[in-house]
């Protein structure tokens, strides 16, 4: 066992020198910030970029009310931003006020996103040749009949426009005209409230736990999808990095023949057993210190972005669980195919045979996330080099019964038991074994002689 | 001192037989060579030696002792195929295999540091392997050979890239080791060196050992009744006499065969007799090269000597 220790040390030692693992472990978090600030930039850039649409609206019906138009207008372009939250303490602060059409109308475009111009003419010809020529980006011409007919012509270069439902001019007119039309009618403004946006849905999800849920905006997204993904993504890494330098360094030891060296002066067990524990230490770090900058980036966002977001202090823990019993299996089995090959090539070949399944929930992500208690979902949660990343993958939907992680705890641990005496046993007889690279044959016929 | 005895130790690997019922034994301030051809079994020998290797049947003993960790850290081992971490700095790799010899971690690294001198490569303890010439890499592995000095030394190819200068360096070594009482255990296909440095000679063909015994003993087994004298001396008509051949000895010297009946100094005297003009006279010994070359080439497998 001291043998094994020095072996480890100096695994640790040579791993967190190494450019790829200094490279990966504060790299990857820079890069991902990176993409998330770039991506964001752009974003902004690109929204504030937009020239507003300008968009005629020639009314022949006389129904048109101008100011409430360019209310609508100013409302819109102030509140293309605002979320869900927004609405509703607006809703609120309307029942309050008992509210002018201005800030009536501000609620329906609140969540409206890209900006419009609207320009009342009276010619509709002109409006029409212009938009022709390009001038304008588009006419909305109001029928003189509107009243019996509730006919709208609208005419722009591009005809989607005008026709989607969620393009802003279109909203804009017809909110509009809504609003012209019940100007008149002295209703209650709540019941005008009403009438513009009959329903305002709020979704509860009744989970198999008996545990009611309901998240709404940013919160439910990084619930939904940024959890999984990270956790998952980040699990997956420091698993295969891991066993990824484990089959390199052993694949490396023996094609250089150090391993010969080496097993003259200590057991195979030894030697396999301090790399385990070496290269796991690394990982360990890693995993660490990537939970750890996740952890501290998600606390500073749910405290200033994201209020009512509450950090998984748990799913944090339970991660580094499975990366414990994890990286333990594959790198085990990584040692014991790792010495399989004559070369790196060779035994990063065969290593695929472990490194496909552990990869596969991430291949299979869409399918675990719509439904966290699915078939496949489960039946990946089950098998043991899959258990790991689809766990991640579905923890965080909170709709996981809570006996599934102990029980996969349970399957991980016989794993691992099972992983370190198999691949002990290729270790041993693989370690000196030159020559022609052994087929999966020969390989069992040895595990049953041995 | 480390006696090392194998006993009746075989090895096969599927059909073929990589050792079979191979016995030997080291005797202590004496150097054992141990030749072969390619293939012939060598190398899992040593192997098995060094408890790389289980034998199938047979014993391998340490002062009758089986192996333990205790007497592994009192041997030295430096394989035939090489290598060291190439990234790594040469003192920390020579550093590392000291401590898993056993060596506390300021012994391991002070000599390191005094053994890396030794070989001349005192420069070079901060750079990175990689940048070592392969000679250099050799001299290293040498030097952590034999770092924790061990009473027991398996060399297994030792001059292989080694230009004279070094080569004599790690004769000297060889030596040096052998007069302290050392067991060592050399593996090499330089006859010039086994019959320099060699005391007792073991060789094995086809997995069976096909000449084992003291080297001197060996080559006077192997001799034929020849002598060799200089190329001006005229020995055709002699009595005793079966063969001359001048391409068969080196330099301005030829060959002369002997019946078996006929003693060189009977031969010698008759030279005198009929004033040849004798410079040079000795027994013709037949270099270890042909009793190797003859063994591996036999098909059969018999022990001839022992």
């Amino acid at each position: 066992m001291k043998r094994a220790f020095l072996v480890a040390r100096r695994e640790l030692y040579v791993t967190i020198r190494r450019k790829a693992y200094l490279l990966t472990i504060f790299g990857m978090p820079i890069l991902f910030g990176g993409i998330f600030v770039i991506m964001g930039y752009f974003t902004a850039r690109s929204v504030m970029k937009i020239r507003p649409k300008v968009i005629a609206v020639v009314d022949s019906s006389g129904v048109v009310d101008t100011t409430i138009l360019r209310n609508l207008e100013e409302e819109a372009r102030e509140n293309s931003v605002l979320g869900e939250e927004a609405i509703e303490a607006l809703e609120q602060r309307l029942t309050d006020l008992n509210p002018n059409t201005k800030t009536l109308v501000s609620e329906i475009f609140s969540g409206f996103r890209g900006a419009v111009s609207l320009l009342t003419m009276t010619n509709a010809d002109s409006a029409r040749e212009a938009t022709r020529r390009g001038d304008l980006d588009g006419a909305l011409i109001v029928s003189g009949d509107y009243l019996n007919t509730g006919r709208v012509w609208g005419y722009s270069q591009s005809r989607s426009f005008i026709e989607d439902d969620e393009s802003p001019a279109e909203r804009l007119l017809r909110q509009t005209l809504v609003l012209s039309l019940l100007k008149d009618q002295n209703l209650d403004p709540g019941i005008q409230i009403r009438i513009l946006r009959p329903m305002h849905l709020r979704a509860f999800e009744v989970s198999e736990v008996g545990e009611e849920f309901e998240e709404t905006g940013v919160a439910s997204e990084i619930r939904k999808f940024a959890l999984p993904y990270g956790f998952s993504l980040l699990l997956l890494m420091s698993i295969m990095m891991g066993g990824g330098f484990l089959l390199q360094g052993v694949a490396e030891e023996k094609e250089n023949r150090v391993i010969e060296i080496l097993l003259s002066s200590l057991t195979p067990d030894d030697l396999m057993t301090g790399k385990v524990l070496g290269l796991g230490a690394a990982g360990l770090i890693q995993i660490i210190v990537w939970l750890g900058m996740a952890f501290a980036l998600l606390t500073f966002a749910s405290r200033s972005l994201m209020p009512g977001f509450e950090v998984p202090v748990d799913l944090f823990l339970i991660c580094l669980g499975y990366f414990l019993v994890g990286y333990l299996m594959i790198a085990s089995l990584m040692a014991g195919v790792g010495c399989l090959g004559n070369t790196m090539k060779e035994s990063q070949q065969l290593s695929t045979w472990f490194t496909i399944p552990v990869v596969a929930p991430f291949i299979m992500i869409m399918v675990i996330l719509a439904e966290p208690n699915g078939v496949i979902a489960r039946v990946f949660s089950y098998f043991p080099l899959t258990s790991p990343v689809t766990m991640m993958l579905r923890l965080p939907s909170q709709q996981v019964p809570w006996w599934e992680v102990p029980l996969t705890f349970v399957i991980l641990i016989v794993s691992v038991y099972l992983a370190l005496r198999l691949g002990g046993k290729l270790f041993r007889l693989g370690s000196l074994m030159y020559g022609k690279r052994p087929t999966v044959p020969e390989i069992w016929r040895w595990l049953r002689q041995a | 001192m480390i006696e090392v005895s194998v006993e009746n130790v075989s090895k096969s690997f599927g059909k073929i037989d990589a050792v079979d019922g191979v016995s030997l034994e080291t005797h202590g301030g004496e150097v054992f060579a141990l030749l072969g051809p390619n293939g012939a079994g060598k190398t899992t020998l040593i192997r098995m030696i060094m408890d790389i290797m289980k034998p199938d049947s047979g014993d391998i003993t340490f002062d009758g002792k089986p192996i333990s960790y205790e007497l592994k850290h009192r041997i030295g081992y430096l394989p035939e195929e090489r290598g060291l971490y190439k990234k790594q700095k040469l003192g920390e790799v020579v550093t590392y295999f000291g401590r898993l010899h056993g060596l506390e971690k300021e012994e391991a690294r002070r000599r390191a540091h005094e053994w890396l001198a030794r070989v001349d490569l005192e420069d070079w303890e901060k750079k990175k392997v990689e940048e070592l010439s392969k000679g250099m890499q050799q001299k290293a592995q040498i030097a952590l050979t034999l770092l924790h000095d061990p009473d027991l030394v398996i060399l297994d190819e030792p001059f292989a890239g080694l230009d004279p200068v070094n080569t004599r360096m790690v004769k000297d070594f060889i030596v040096e080791m052998r007069d302290r009482r050392k067991t060592v255990l050399l593996s090499t296909h330089q006859m010039a060196q086994v019959e320099a440095l060699a005391d007792w000679v073991f060789m094995i063909s086809h997995g069976r050992r096909v000449l084992y015994g003291r080297l001197t003993d060996i080559k006077r087994d192997y001799s034929d009744n020849a002598v060799m004298v200089n190329e001006e001396v005229n020995a055709k008509g002699l009595e005793g006499i079966t063969r001359v051949d001048r391409d068969a000895a080196p330099g301005r010297l030829q060959k002369v065969w002997l019946k078996e009946d006929m003693e060189p100094g009977e031969f010698i005297r008759a030279l005198l007799d009929r004033k040849e003009p004798v410079e040079h006279y000795e027994l013709a010994e037949t270099p270890l090269e042909d009793i190797f070359v003859k063994l591996a080439q036999e098909p059969v497998v018999e022990e001839v000597a022992s």
